[in-house]
């Protein structure tokens, strides 16, 4: 019933359209090395275009079918509210977590120790392993219960931080071979 | 080997090969522990509004993967963790809608009218055992028939379908999964064609990976536990947040805690409620059956048989036993029948056996599908014994649901309950971190969360989110069917419309799609 | 003979006892060319076991099938030679399918070839109830109008099919996306099929009398049904057989290369390990390893040539 329905509706029609259009345009030529039908050796065979041309041709049709019937049709269900101001919360805490589970390591191995040893020696042994992890995933936690808590405290702080402690020895105790975040990567 | 060699060996598989414990004769193994483990922790979660069972099954399959590893071993005990899930879920959804009045689990709705009228005239534990009694009685019927049915169409398929029909059959399953989940067939179509697509990235038969733009990261496809988990738990966590983001009351609305009361159920009283589990259980199978038909709409209908059935006081609506049995043994009858098509084609219907197949497509050794069904005299089929092992892990978690369940039901009333707002985000950093030490790639963790935000995304927009993650895993053996298919043919064009049976299911899918208005005149399933 | 391999196998091994110090520092990955629950695959998880119980080494198999193995061998190439990747295929993928695929994206001496493993007992097998004895009779078959699909699952393999049509003046369906031989018997034996290549498993089949080898694949007689149709009966002097062998990137390390290599020959030549007992139950040992393993590869890539000649068009 709502207009903003009926724009949903249309936006999903555009994305699904455009999303498509692009692929079988743009993406699927320019990166997939055999045709929909492929002929090689004398064998014609199906060619590894064909699942991503017919699977873009579907979003493709059923894009139309959904962004005409916005248009022609009043009676839309309404859409669930897609919170611009959440969002740009939500992106900002993760990226501020991910960024600090990333860096913290290398960067305080690199002041301890002048430069000397890289992070790649230290990232399996305590407490380096625990560093970007503890304060990437205590921030990012925190972060998400303010945000949906609306009341940020020091107790929902040191909350987030003892989950987030009982989350790394929960696999760094008993898994010998798993290594936490970030530390595989480095 | 005969068909009774076979049952007995996955009896003997699943309690004596993976031994835990031996105390002289008896010997505890690995799978039966996993299967209890999962059936405990799956009433627990089951029981906590905000979660649900794919949130365990989400963080625990990257786990238990590390810790059994990649051995035909690790087969059983995954997968009977998955199954314990799957069925204490159920339960344990009942709990809080009986006793505070929000159902834990989205088909648990119904069991609140009649459930918490009745925990408030005092009878909370009577509630508790009537839905214990009614979930456990409908799960194990359902458990049956998918013991007899899963071999037996397997069989038929194996033995009546060539290679273009089984392909048929597959985009038969699809587009029913497409048009049925989700109030729009478009929208269904748009994300079950999108999850193909996404699912060709990196895959394919050429030496180059197709549409991996270049990419070392999406060369080897993307990773499938990272996208599924991504899209179905980490989406649903971002939507729950932003509701609790913009709704006002930040703080829980104080629930109505209810002391559970008289519990005794009579043999009198369980008789009464027979017919209505039997009618509900019988429901509840044949919606299971369907790939693609959530327990909620077995949930609905269940309760509707039982209301025309229904004569006396109290009404249903006020309070009546026969309304939470109804309720309860419909949608806990649909999980072992959801598994007759994954388990028989390979065709995951819902969300639990989405987890399994993919935990057997992880740890190697078991392909859900026809070929596991082949009882080969000749030599041991070992896929037929893990199949069989697995039905005899069914039995263990019925066994131990029958004797333990309304006892933990019980005991979880009283447990307190930590807030979703502090929950969602500890369990989004587990799911993240999970995801991680599978894979130990940070690439994995910026999937996953970028999968979240589709998944979101897709929520908020009305388009569902199963047809994506069915299409993403049927992808790989529908290309394959095709490829063969059309080779078998001698590259004939028409070979998809070569033969009756296959054009019966490409007319019905195309049936599907046209008629969905008609299919959808029920209350939409969960996804 | 398998005692003469035994022997040779353990020759090599006191030669070599100087560079068993090596060993890998985390856990080896195995990467298997071929789907789940086929001859390569049980064959590496059998080995990754036994070297398990044997050295104490942590090894994880995975499957990477596709492509008749070039996906596992390109997944092998791009792996750090650091000893902790090590890949199970067959020759084939490494000899013919460089030369025939289009661009299989990896060459011959991109690998280092660690040990051959064991030889297939490749055949051209039937359902018994579709009442063929010999590959003449379903060309026979195939002349008189019947269409036939035949299973293959790798890029020679299919070729072997076409050749095998061709000069006998009739053309088969040949479906060639089986992953592995037991996808290709799955397939026989679910009439998706009508007659497909498989390598070893159809043995019990063979014996039990539901399946039936038409036509013998390898340059010796089949174990099982020494009487099958030779090739050359009906115009093919090739032989389709194809060898197992393990794989690690080139630039191994010669001592990586050393232990690796007599890790796998010590537990597939003992005499009671599980992959032993499976190699002799379904395929026949064979066991080279280092220059040896290479020089077989080499070999095959000339023979490919010889084959590829003849089936061009």
């Amino acid at each position: 019933m709502t207009p903003r329905g009926h724009l949903r509706n249309l936006a999903v029609a555009l994305t699904g359209c455009g999303f498509a259009l692009l692929a079988l345009a743009v993406w699927i030529p320019l990166d997939v090395d055999t045709g929909v039908i492929d002929v090689w050796r004398r064998n014609v065979r199906i060619g590894d275009a064909m699942l991503p041309v017919f699977s873009a041709a579907g979003m493709a049709l059923a894009g139309a079918v959904i962004g005409v019937r916005s248009l022609l049709r009043d009676a839309e269900p309404a859409a669930g509210r897609i919170d611009p101001r959440f969002l740009a919360w939500l992106a900002a805490t993760l990226a501020a977590g991910l960024a600090l589970m990333l860096l913290t390591g290398p960067i305080l191995a690199w002041i301890v120790t002048g430069g000397e040893t890289p992070y790649r020696v230290l990232r399996a042994t305590a407490p380096w392993k625990y560093l970007g992890f503890a304060l990437g995933g205590t921030v990012m936690t925190f972060g998400l219960i303010a945000l949906s808590q609306h009341r940020p405290s020091w107790r929902l702080a040191a909350l987030a931080f003892v989950a987030t402690l009982v989350i790394a020895l929960l696999y760094d105790l008993p898994f010998d071979n798993l290594l936490l975040p970030p530390n595989g990567d480095f | 080997m005969g068909v009774f060699d076979y049952i007995l060996a996955g009896v003997f598989e699943a309690f004596t090969a993976n031994p835990a414990l031996v105390l002289g004769p008896l010997v505890l193994s690995w799978p039966v522990i996993l299967v209890a483990l999962g059936f405990f922790t799956g009433v627990l979660i089951g029981a906590t509004p905000g979660l649900s069972g794919p949130f365990v099954m989400a963080l625990a399959l990257p786990i238990l993967i590390s810790i059994f590893g990649f051995t035909p071993d690790a087969l059983l005990p995954v997968l009977g963790f998955l199954v314990g899930v799957m069925k204490g879920a159920t339960l344990g959804g009942a709990v809080p809608a009986i006793l505070f009045n929000t159902p834990g689990t989205p088909d648990a709705f119904m069991t609140t009218l009649d459930g918490h009228p009745m925990a408030r005239n005092g009878q909370g534990g009577k509630a508790l055992r009537v839905a214990h009694f009614a979930s456990v009685s409908g799960d194990s019927f359902s458990d049956i028939v998918l013991f007899v049915c899963a071999p037996f169409l397997a069989i038929s398929i194996e033995a009546f379908l060539g290679l273009p029909e089984k392909a048929a059959l597959m985009i038969l399953s699809l587009s029913f999964v497409a048009v049925v989940v989700g109030k729009d067939t478009w929208k269904g179509l748009l994300a079950a064609c999108f999850g193909l697509f996404v699912a060709s990235i990196g895959t394919g038969t050429d030496s180059y990976p197709r549409l991996s733009l270049g990419s070392d990261v999406l060369a080897p496809g993307l990773p499938t536990i990272a996208v599924v988990i991504g899209v179905l738990v980490v989406g649903e966590i971002l939507v729950s947040l932003q509701e609790m983001y913009l709704s006002k009351r930040a703080r829980r609305a104080a629930a109505e805690q209810l002391a559970p009361g008289d519990s005794a159920l009579s043999l009198a009283e369980r008789r009464r409620l027979l017919p209505f589990i039997g009618v509900s259980m019988s429901i509840g199978t044949m919606i299971g059956a369907l790939p693609g038909i959530g327990t909620t709409l077995a949930a609905a209908m269940g309760y509707t048989a039982g209301r025309k059935m229904h004569r006396g006081t109290p009404a249903f609506g006020q309070g009546a036993p026969e309304g939470i049995a109804a309720t309860e043994a419909a949608n806990s009858a649909v999980s072992g029948a959801n598994l007759i098509p994954a388990l028989s084609l390979g065709i995951p219907g819902n969300v639990a056996a989405v987890f399994i197949i993919l935990a057997a497509d992880t740890i190697g050794g078991f392909n859900p599908g026809p070929a596991v069904f082949r009882f080969s005299a000749e030599e041991v089929n070992p896929e037929l014994v893990v199949a069989f092992a697995l039905f005899t892990l069914m039995v263990v978690a019925n066994l131990l649901n029958w004797l333990t369940g309304a006892w933990f039901m019980r005991l979880l009333g009283g447990l307190i309950r930590i807030p979703k707002q502090v929950l969602l985000p500890i369990v989004l950093l587990l799911t993240l971190t999970s995801v991680y030490v599978e894979g130990s790639a940070m690439s994995d963790v910026y999937i996953l969360l970028g999968f979240g935000v589709l998944g979101y995304l897709m929520r908020q927009s009305g388009v569902p989110i199963l047809p994506f993650v069915i299409a993403y895993i049927l992808a790989g053996p529908l290309e394959t069917a095709i490829r063969n298919a059309f080779e078998a043919s001698g590259s004939d064009p028409w070979f998809l419309f070569s033969s009756p049976v296959s054009l019966l299911f490409l007319a019905l899918s195309a049936a599907i799609v046209l008629g969905a208005g008609w299919l959808r005149g029920t209350p939409t399933p969960d996804c | 003979m398998k005692t003469l391999v035994t022997t040779a196998a353990a020759v090599f091994l006191s030669a070599s006892a100087a560079i068993a110090d090596w060993a890998p520092t985390g856990p080896v990955k195995v990467l298997i060319g071929f789907a789940a629950g086929g001859g390569a695959d049980s064959l590496a998880r059998l080995i990754a076991e036994d070297i398990e119980a044997e050295y104490g080494w942590t090894l994880i198999p995975e499957n990477l099938p596709g492509s008749g193995g070039a996906v596992m061998a390109r997944a092998v190439k791009d792996a750090a030679p650091d000893g902790q990747t090590i890949g199970v295929g067959i020759t084939d993928t490494f000899a013919y399918g460089v030369l025939a695929a289009r661009d299989p994206g990896y060459t011959t001496g991109d690998f280092t070839y660690l040990s051959t493993i064991a030889g297939t007992q490749m055949g051209i097998v039937a359902k018994s109830e579709r009442g063929w004895t010999t590959m003449s009779e379903v060309i026979e078959a195939a002349r008189s109008g019947a269409s036939i699909s035949f299973g293959t699952m790798t890029p020679r393999l299919a070729d072997a099919a076409y050749y095998i049509g061709k000069v006998n003046n009739v053309e088969f369906n040949i479906v060639s996306g089986y992953k592995g031989g037991r996808a290709v018997l799955n397939a026989i034996t679910a009439d998706d099929v009508d007659i497909g290549w498989v390598a070893g498993p159809q043995k019990a089949g063979v014996e039990s009398g539901d399946l039936r080898n038409l036509a013998n694949g390898e340059d010796q007689p089949l174990a099982v049904s020494p009487d099958a149709q030779e090739l050359s009966e009906i115009g093919v002097d090739f032989a389709f057989g194809a060898t197992f062998v393990a794989i690690a990137p080139a630039g191994l390390s010669e001592a990586a290369q050393g232990a690796l290599s007599e890790a796998i020959a010590t537990v597939i030549g003992s005499e009671g390990t599980k992959s032993n007992a499976f190699i002799t139950r379904v395929f026949a040992l064979k066991v080279k390893t280092g220059e040896a393993a290479r020089g077989f590869v080499e070999q095959e890539l000339a023979d490919a040539e010889a084959l590829l000649d003849a089936t061009a068009e």
